[in-house]
């Protein structure tokens, strides 16, 4: 029932599905389709070539270049073309794409067990990151794991809170996947022997937080049911309701001896490190006011959405698909059709006939300064007062005096706008803009030296 | 290719709540006082209420036509702009003002500026504020169930006391919306529903306080108090037009500063100004700073924080009264002491003080009384002002009010006249206070103003002994106004230029006559 952080906001419940459902194992007939580039722009580099035949978990393309991670092919079969496809962010990108010959054959070594006692730290990070694992923001999980000193982590924090109600996914890893997330957390505390591990659940879900203090129990682990308002789980909310310290943009969390890792990403390293299957599979939740049987999948990355759609009934008699939402509700991609491929960081895929979005765009409206957007900002920022700034383009005061840098996009001021205006859009395309003129001005320092 | 669907930046979905839902909670928040309006002030209310509406409403919806502007009629703000300039009109009010409100409310004040969110003065009082330069008298017309009346703050500044529990209900002389209870609980609901900002309204009437009490003369008497907060449109101003979101600022702290100064300035205008209203004044000149307040008071996030940084830093934590600074609370001891020893020296005081008053009372009197020694109060005069109980005397002499009235006496103790402090709120620009002193027959002895804020050249001259000599020595049942038609022994001739002003001092004489013959010669 705790929150510790400032305003936030409930948010709405689009959800066709009422509690999580036992996932189904979908293994997809055609072909598979897989990014090069993930949505954060990192691009991987190919290791196979047209025509080459692949296995479940070879690698098919490796990391290149920072927060770029390995990519490994989900099914068996020839490479049919390396091309370029619409991906989840909309764009067109290069992509390999796989005939699936539906044996899903694996790899040697695929599947080869670990003792847990063999490892050492180093080895745990090293296995993840060959592994391929990234967390839900697309960053390399061993970008979150790895510290300087892991006798100065006093808490690791497992996130299962799940503002959004629409979304399941973390709740089928606790429910139905119990034991390795057991596991996971005994990796957690090998990794960092002073640390107490919590379990972070938002108190509405209650059968998850009950499962949880049945299942994960022993010294220095502990499971706190946390309000679900959003952004309960963003880091500095979640460090603001265990600890009640407050920390700007320029400290980590780290730094303050926390350090916090998403369920799904605890999962998927427990599977790399523990059970040599490197990251190519995950849970999602297929839901929505489209879909005849909103249900929740294990689903093969490089899968079509499109599939996925059709494995969960299609879409409703008469229903019009008007968008598609990849991820939560508040920060998730919209892929512009069907037809893309599942990739490493989603979690769910909501088929919707209502576009939100748009609608909000047509009622938008003057400002009338109600100040709500003050009251739920969780960091205790101005937003009206930063889009005026970020409208005029006054960088200055955007920075300096509105500590516009600090705002984490989290959406809670467009999401409670009463006259629907894009706020954290604005901020978003402002704070990319900053980042540049930071980045050229650091190049012409450069230059001058 | 071409059933692509939109791509969209997150946030995805929003909240239902919108502009159009908060404005139909004030409209909805406003119909207790609306209802109140009626019932203390009659059907006629309802007219003007439902004409400003209507104005208001067709003014936006012609301007939006014209500009070729989306309709804007669905978000409901100007309803809201309608029905708070309604319910700040006198009940009497000829229809016309009501209408030249709205539009100028409307046209000027909002759409000139771009709209709801963009206007920088609160419309409905901007309105208002052209009314009351544009038609100050008739804006300032009282009536109760059709009988002309003072506002209770016209009362309280009479230095009478004024009943409550009828301002509580709104059942005084006043403007539509003077009922508290019908104001107090919806604005309590929004503020708890949070459309309203709380933190203005009470610094607002926190400041509002603690500078009557410091400044009104009373010191922290409660019930001068609780009749101020009652009074005018404090009410009405502090939970519904100084918490008008668009033209107040955003951050907390801005938000009391904005309270702070629009409650500052209620009591200034109230304590010192000689207009009647002191709210339109003061929260337009309190919306004038909120374009400052919020370029320089910008909440800082929580991280930023002192008190966050050191909790990061392990700073032990220091108790409240160790972080206040030294001088600080030397300086609150002294001030203490100041306060203390200046109020001993005002009690020990406050007699020869008042003998001082008395003194110069006197001495106004004495103009008009001349051959008195010394004045005294008269059982029968006293009672008859008591029973007046600060309401408008009479019938036919306008808005004339009967302050006091004394009997002069000569050494030997004999009576030799009556001087009566009359009070006419119908002066071109405010008050008139005027004493009359008449011989114990009933001759007028000459007249002196005690209180003329006429305009000067014009109704100011009505204090030269041309005009006010005229009075001197006239014995009659009722004078008249001399326009240049009707000549006479009873006739006054009015200062050129100034007949309002003639007129109200006329009617103001005739009151004492009446006074005088009724209560003192005891005729009927």
């Amino acid at each position: 029932m705790k929150q510790g952080f400032r305003g936030g906001v409930y948010l709405t419940d689009y959800s066709e599905l009422r509690r999580p459902t036992e996932p189904v194992f979908f293994d997809p007939p055609d072909e598979m389709v897989y990014p090069l580039t993930s949505w954060n722009g990192k691009t991987s580099k190919p290791v196979v070539a047209k025509g080459e035949a692949v296995l479940v978990g070879q690698l098919i393309a490796e990391a290149d270049g920072e927060d770029s991670s390995n990519l490994f092919c989900s099914c068996s079969g020839t490479v049919r073309i390396i091309e370029k496809r619409r991906t989840l962010s909309g764009r067109m990108q290069e992509c390999i794409v796989v005939d699936n010959d539906g044996e899903y054959t694996e790899c040697e070594g695929f599947g080869q067990k670990t003792d847990i006692s063999e490892l050492g730290t180093g080895e745990i990070l090293k296995r993840a990151a060959d592994a391929g694992v990234v967390t839900p923001q697309c960053l390399p999980a061993e970008k979150v794991l790895a510290v300087k000193d892991p006798g100065s982590i006093k808490t690791v924090v497992v996130n299962c809170v799940e503002c959004d109600p629409s979304l399941f996914s973390k709740e089928v890893l606790v429910n139905c996947f119990t034991a390795d997330i057991v596991k996971g957390a005994d990796l957690l505390r090998r990794m960092y022997p002073d640390a107490e591990v919590v379990f972070t659940v938002g108190s509405d879900r209650a059968d998850t937080v009950a499962k949880l203090r049945d299942d994960v129990k022993g010294e220095n682990i502990r499971v706190e049911a946390l309000e679900a308002i959003y952004p309960q789980g963003e880091p500095h909310c979640l460090i603001k309701t265990l600890a009640d310290i407050d920390y700007p943009a320029s400290v980590t969390p780290e730094e303050l001896g926390f350090v916090i890792i998403d369920i799904r990403t605890l999962f998927a390293v427990k599977k790399a490190v523990l059970d040599g299957e490197p990251s190519m599979r995950r849970v999602i939740t297929v839901s929505g006011d489209a879909v005849k049987n909103p249900c929740e999948f294990v689903v093969r990355d490089g899968t079509s959405l499109a599939v996925l759609l059709e494995e969960a009934g299609g879409l409703k008699d008469g229903a019009e698909l008007k968008k598609i939402i990849v991820g939560d509700h508040m920060n998730g991609l919209t892929p512009s059709s069907a037809d893309v491929p599942a990739e490493k960081t989603a979690d769910a895929v909501f088929f919707m006939t209502r576009d939100y979005a748009a609608e909000a765009e047509a009622a938008m409206d003057n400002c009338v300064r109600c100040g709500r957007c003050f009251t739920v900002c969780p960091i205790g920022l101005a937003p009206q007062m930063l889009a005026v700034a970020a409208e005029m383009k006054d960088y200055e005061r955007f920075e300096k005096k509105l500590y516009g840098m600090e705002c984490t996009l989290c959406g809670a001021c467009s999401f409670i706008c009463t006259a629907r205006r894009p706020l954290t859009q604005r901020f978003r395309h402002m704070q990319q803009e900053i980042l540049l003129m930071r980045e050229a001005e650091e190049k012409e320092a450069d230059k001058n030296e | 290719m071409n059933n692509r669907l939109n791509i969209s930046s997150g946030p995805h979905i929003r909240e239902t709540w919108t502009t159009v839902n908060m404005m139909r909670m004030v409209v909805l928040a406003l119909i207790p006082a609306v209802i109140a309006g009626v019932i203390n002030h009659g059907v006629y209310a309802a007219v003007v209420i439902a004409v400003t509406v209507v104005v208001a409403v067709f003014t936006e919806m012609i301007f939006d036509v014209m500009t070729g502007r989306r309709n804007t009629i669905p978000d409901g703000s100007a309803i809201v702009t309608g029905l708070l300039l309604a319910l700040t009109m006198p009940p009497s009010v000829p229809i016309a003002l009501p209408i030249l409100g709205a539009i100028f409310a409307i046209l000027i004040a909002k759409c000139a500026f771009g709209g709801l969110g963009k206007n920088f003065v609160n419309p409905a009082l901007a309105g208002r504020a052209f009314l009351l330069i544009s038609f100050g008298k008739i804006m300032g017309n009282f009536t109760v169930d059709g009988v002309s009346s003072a506002t209770p703050l016209a009362v309280l500044a009479s230095g009478r006391a004024v009943d409550i529990t009828k301002m509580f209900f709104g059942n005084t002389g006043g403007v539509i919306g003077n009922s508290i209870i019908a104001i107090l609980i919806p604005g309590l609901i929004l503020w708890g529903l949070d459309i309203i900002d709380g933190s203005i309204s009470f610094s607002m009437l926190g400041a509002f306080l603690v500078f009557m009490a410091l400044f009104g003369g009373q010191g922290p008497d409660p019930r001068f108090l609780l009749a101020h907060l009652c009074g005018g449109g404090l009410m009405l101003g502090a939970l519904f037009m100084a918490t008008d979101h668009t033209t107040s600022p955003m951050s907390r702290r801005g938000q009391i500063v904005y309270g702070c100064i629009v409650g500052f300035l209620a009591a200034l205008f109230r304590i010192k100004a000689s207009s009647a209203d002191s709210m339109t004044y003061s929260i337009l000149l309190g919306n004038l700073f909120t374009p400052m307040i919020d370029m320089f008071i910008t909440p800082k996030p929580v991280a930023y924080t002192k008190a966050a940084t050191d909790k990061r830093n392990g700073v032990p934590k220091v108790p409240f009264f160790k972080k206040i600074p030294k001088p600080v609370i030397v300086l609150t001891v002294i001030a203490l002491i100041a306060g203390i020893s200046l109020s001993g020296v005002y009690t020990i005081t406050k007699d020869t003080i008042d003998a001082a008053k008395m003194a110069k009372n006197t001495a106004s009197y004495k103009v008009v009384c001349e051959d008195a020694d010394h004045f005294v109060a008269d059982e029968a005069i006293t009672k008859a002002v008591t029973d007046l109980d600060g309401t408008v005397y009479g019938n036919s002499y306008g808005k004339s009010y009967i302050n006091d009235g004394v009997v002069g006496v000569d050494a030997a103790g004999n009576i030799v006249g009556y001087v009566f402090s009359v009070t006419s709120g119908d002066g071109f620009d405010g008050n008139i206070t005027l004493s009359v002193g008449m011989k114990p027959d009933g001759t007028l002895n000459g007249i002196a103003f005690t209180e003329l804020n006429e305009t000067p050249g014009m109704g100011m001259r009505a204090a030269e002994p041309e005009f006010k000599d005229q009075f001197i020595g006239k014995n009659a049942d009722a004078l008249v106004l001399n326009k240049g038609n009707s000549p006479g022994a009873n006739a006054i001739d009015t200062v050129s230029g100034a007949s309002t002003t003639s007129g109200a001092v006329v009617n103001a004489v005739n009151a004492a006559i009446h006074f005088f013959s009724t209560v003192v010669k005891g005729d009927n």
